[in-house]
């Protein structure tokens, strides 16, 4: 690790988390699962001078579904997502997300939380829980906030969170639409997707979301026309319509050695007409 | 800064005072000796410095070694029954020629071990997805897949012929 000296704390509990993130600012950072810091730190691309472990803050590690929520601790890894019974049975989308995201030692260890605020473009969670209307919940010195997930993330790596304020939990509204479906994309397996779709629909019509195309993941409201155009739909006008409404979404597509703007734009309606159509077939026990 | 830690590591108790900066792969060579866990990328993606933690597998250079006070570790050291004999996922990888250079070896078996156990009899599918946190730069994954069905069997026959 670049540092000539580091300072490490274990807070007990989020107040104590807070205030040591308050003394130490820009200096420190929270470490959760690590997946994302540790690689940054070991390679030298994040300096820090102090980290405050969140391995030992009670509470931070559970999944409850009550009064309508699904409720997710924020230090929660991706493996208890995958495996927890509560979560496949009430957002099995999520839990399929989970499972087939990075590897089976990075699932093992990395965080929903850590994942959220670490806002890398193509992760799984921003893009599926923007999609079901997922709430994010922070606590800070100024209180506690409750942010919509497909408001947390403004760019690549960068959030809506203050500095001193952190994630500890997310809320999914409850009950999740069967006719619901998640489809990821990258060149090499466990590779942050290139572009990653969700697509939640009920009788108004739903949402899509489309994450890896663009710097931070976009929201389109799908109207009753739009979703007909799903690919195993005739009519190929309201599929050109979808597919339309999905590359224009993505106008400030990234361009980088993955893939070029345009291709981006061009995948994100592919793959928008392919999940409407899935989350359709899902709905009819398909 | 350094802080002193209890960890138990392939069934042995130790008391270590770590550098607040140690991963836990350093943590496990240069503290503990334990050189068989192997540090190819420190970036989360070869898989070499694979160790199981409390029974689920981790890449130890993205373990933060201050967090494991308390932690039960199993490393490749504790993978082979005896000294002189192999595990039978290690016999296998020999049998199949699934290693040429060696170097992601510990980490490749730790996953497979890992694998087995949850998955006793993996289809190709199951394999690939089991170990995709594994890289092998010298055989092409062909053997590998060989060696863990290989293994698969043996395991399955030693577990019939033991009842």
């Amino acid at each position: 690790m670049h540092t000539p000296e580091l300072a490490y704390f274990q807070p007990g509990s989020v107040d104590e988390a807070l205030a040591l993130l308050a003394e130490w600012g820009p200096d420190a950072r929270l470490l959760s699962g690590g997946m994302s810091l540790m690689p940054a730190l070991n390679l030298g691309t994040t300096r820090v001078r102090a980290l405050i472990s969140l391995c030992q803050v009670p509470g931070l590690r559970s999944v409850t579904a009550e009064d309508g929520l699904l409720r997710i601790g924020a230090r929660t890894t991706h493996a208890d997502l995958a495996r927890l019974p509560v979560v496949r049975e009430t957002c099995r989308m999520l839990a399929d997300a989970a499972d087939g995201l990075a590897d089976v030692q990075v699932r093992n260890r990395g965080t929903v939380g850590g994942s959220l605020a670490t806002a890398y473009p193509g992760a799984e969670y921003p893009t599926v829980l923007s999609a079901l209307g997922a709430d994010v919940h922070t606590r800070g010195p100024r209180g506690e906030r409750r942010i919509p997930v497909a408001k947390l993330i403004v760019g690549s790596g960068q959030t809506v969170l203050a500095p001193d304020e952190m994630i500890v939990a997310v809320t999914v509204p409850l009950p999740v639409p069967a006719r619901m479906a998640y489809l990821r994309y990258s060149r090499i397996q466990g590779n942050y997707s290139t572009v990653n779709v969700a697509a939640v629909l009920d009788d108004g019509g739903g949402r899509l979301a489309i994450g890896g195309a663009t710097p931070r993941p976009v929201v389109v409201p799908l109207t009753p026309a739009l979703v007909d155009g799903g690919a195993g739909h005739p009519s190929d006008s309201a599929g050109s319509a979808l597919m339309h409404a999905a590359s224009a979404a993505c106008a400030d597509a990234c361009d980088d050695h993955l893939a070029s703007a345009r291709y981006r734009r061009h995948l994100a309606g592919v793959l928008a007409r392919r999940i409407v159509d899935q989350a359709r077939a899902n709905g009819e026990g398909r | 800064m350094r802080v002193p830690l209890s960890v138990t590591v392939n069934g042995i108790a130790h008391s270590v005072e770590v550098d607040t900066r140690s991963s836990l792969a350093t943590m496990l060579r240069d503290d503990l000796g334990l050189t068989g866990t192997h540090v190819g990328c420190r970036s989360g993606n070869c898989g070499a410095c694979t160790v199981s933690l409390d029974g689920d597998i981790v890449k130890s250079c993205c373990v933060l070694a201050p967090e494991m006070d308390g932690a039960a570790i199993e490393t490749i050291e504790a993978v082979a029954p005896s000294a002189g004999e192999l595990h039978p996922v290690q016999r296998a990888f020999v049998a199949e020629q699934a290693l040429q250079c060696g170097f992601c070896t510990p980490g490749m078996i730790m996953a497979v071990v890992d694998l087995l156990r949850r998955n006793p009899d993996p289809t190709d599918r199951e394999i690939r997805a089991g170990l995709a946190g594994n890289l092998c730069r010298c055989t092409g994954y062909a053997p590998i897949l060989r060696a863990v069905h290989a293994a698969a069997r043996e395991i399955a026959t030693d577990f019939k012929g033991s009842r």
